[in-house]
């Protein structure tokens, strides 16, 4: 694994694979093909802004760690681009401790792009985006946001496809799990704008209530405005089966673990989607640790 | 040598009295049959053993080698030794057999993991001999099952777990003749000194696989008959009317719920 380390809007080591770094931009140069993920960490930085530029017909693996135990008020403004015919596998990690985090990531996918991104959420209190916008013809994204919230944690998630470009696809399946007096509000949006013919878009979210005093909201929107689409949404909140906890215990597992296990099994779709070994298994390691 | 004790047990469900005064004592190396007509209450008596959050005590003891089973949460129960194979299994999406069961053997080994090694190759073995497909572990938790399969699957877990006591409720309903000599044939090879079984059905056929060492017959929430296999062969010609007549008790015979 490659590791990047920016603190206080600086990286002292020196950057692999003809990486550079200018005026808070990372630049992947073009053609750039890397097994080895990229693991970018913004260190304790409570004000950042950072923009990642994939070259064109790159194939990157990129992990972006945001960590901080800083309670003040955090702001992070991020940007990625992903250029012509490129390929990124993400995995955005998002655990700050902040008591008001604001948290804007972009992304841009240029003509025959193709983006697979995966957002994990596990702050205290957070309004979130994930802003993905299709600008290149037969580009395609695909999100998968997971946010879990326990105790006294808020966190509201918007993630948003816009499709400006024809023949694009863009999917997303994004799960809620609260517990305790946890919330979250999930939002999913998915416009076609005018004129986008053969244009594909699917959403599905799902909310897991995990105590009585939780709350979940979830909200998908589909905005279309072209007739030559394919579209689909659905939405789902429930609890867990009390019925499938009982048979886990009745085998000898404690409540906490039959619900771990029914909580894991509910993720399973999205986590065996990561063909990434390292970020399948940072991302299994991040939600546990709020179950 | 192990002791299952149930004394005047008195179940209610949603404030209606189904078990009304149960008392049983079964050891290790007997199966006890329980039969009778559908909704005399012998799948409640399953449940409120192992602990059905539904199912509410209102009367009675059960204790296992003398340890209260009622003061404990159901999987401390499992984990004392015992087991309920379900009449309806749950579907768990998104749980693989072996994750469910490697987890399930770690609780009972109170937390140490069995090594990979030795997990696989036993439960290979377990599989095949109830006939389960290949990719048994890599299924999910009875998720897309047959009837069969559900059952089966039951009785792996019984072999894998290994408990005290079981109470099999209702193993061989719907099962076909091939399934049925399976599950017989495998929980009559685990009967020994060291395991106890009390064995719920209304159809006589499982018995002719598993000789029950007493076989009981439960009317309207207790026991009313207890005797040795001369039983089965009466219900198996008479069905229940003669208890009516034999005993002078009343009885309707519900659906199940």
């Amino acid at each position: 694994m490659h590791q990047i380390v920016i603190k206080n809007h600086n990286i002292n080591d020196s950057l692999p694979l003809g990486i550079t770094f200018e005026d808070q931009k990372l630049i992947i140069p073009n053609n750039t093909v890397s097994v080895d993920p990229i693991k970018i960490t913004i260190k304790d930085d409570n004000n950042e802004s950072l923009e990642i530029v994939v070259g064109q017909s790159s194939d990157v693996t990129i992990i972006l760690e945001i960590a901080s135990e800083e309670l003040e008020k955090n702001t992070y403004d991020l940007n990625l681009v992903a250029k012509q015919n490129s390929r990124v596998k993400y995995l955005l990690v998002c655990d700050l401790a902040s008591k008001d985090a604001q948290l804007h990531h972009y992304f841009t996918a240029e003509r025959d792009s193709n983006l697979d991104l995966i957002g994990g959420f596990v702050s205290n209190v957070i309004n979130a985006k994930m802003n993905a916008k299709l600008i290149g013809e037969g580009s395609n994204v695909s999100i998968r946001a997971v946010a879990i919230s326990s105790t006294n944690n808020n966190q509201t998630i918007d993630i948003e496809l816009v499709h400006a470009a024809k023949n694009s696809t863009g999917m997303m399946h994004n799960i809620a799990i609260a517990n305790d007096n946890g919330k979250v509000v999930l939002n999913g949006v998915e416009k076609i704008l005018k004129g986008m013919k053969n244009a594909n878009a699917y959403q599905s979210l799902k909310g897991i209530i995990g105590s009585d005093k939780a709350v979940i909201e979830v909200n998908p929107i589909l905005l279309i405005d072209e007739y030559d689409v394919k579209a689909g949404h659905g939405a789902t909140i429930g609890k867990l089966d009390q019925n499938s906890v009982y048979y886990l215990m009745s085998r000898g597992l404690e409540r906490k673990e039959a619900e771990k296990l029914m909580i894991n099994g509910f993720l399973n779709p999205i986590i065996k989607e990561i063909a990434d070994e390292t970020l399948k298994e940072r991302f299994v390691s991040l939600v546990n640790q709020r179950l | 040598m192990s002791e299952l004790a149930i004394k005047n047990l008195h179940v209610s469900i949603e404030d209606k009295e189904i078990l009304k005064g149960v008392d049983l004592i079964v050891k290790s190396g007997e199966v006890h049959a329980i039969m009778g007509p559908n909704g005399t209450g012998k799948s409640t008596l399953a449940s409120a053993l192992m602990g059905h959050p539904n199912y509410v005590v209102t009367e009675g003891e059960v204790s296992l080698d003398g340890k209260d089973l009622l003061e404990m949460e159901v999987d401390e129960r499992a984990r004392e030794g015992l087991f309920l194979a379900m009449q309806y299994p749950s579907e768990v999406p998104g749980v693989t057999n072996s994750d469910f069961m490697r987890s399930a053997l770690k609780a009972k080994n109170e937390g140490q993991q069995v090594p990979l090694f030795e997990f696989i190759g036993k439960y290979e073995k377990a599989a095949k001999e109830l006939k389960m497909r290949e990719d048994l572990p890599h299924r999910y938790l009875n998720e897309g099952f047959s009837g069969g399969e559900k059952k089966r699957n039951e009785i792996l877990q019984l072999k894998m777990l290994n408990p005290k006591f079981a109470v099999l409720d209702e193993i061989d309903s719907g099962l076909d003749i091939d399934a049925l000599r399976i599950v017989g044939e495998n929980v009559n090879g685990m009967v020994n000194d060291n395991f106890g079984c009390i064995l719920i059905t209304h159809y006589q056929r499982i018995l002719d696989y598993i000789k029950p060492t007493y076989v009981h017959i439960m009317i309207d929430g207790k026991i009313v008959l207890t005797g040795g296999q001369e039983l089965i062969e009466k219900i198996d010609t008479n069905g229940y009317e003669w208890v009516r007549e034999e005993l002078g008790i009343d009885f309707v015979e519900t659906e199940q719920e």
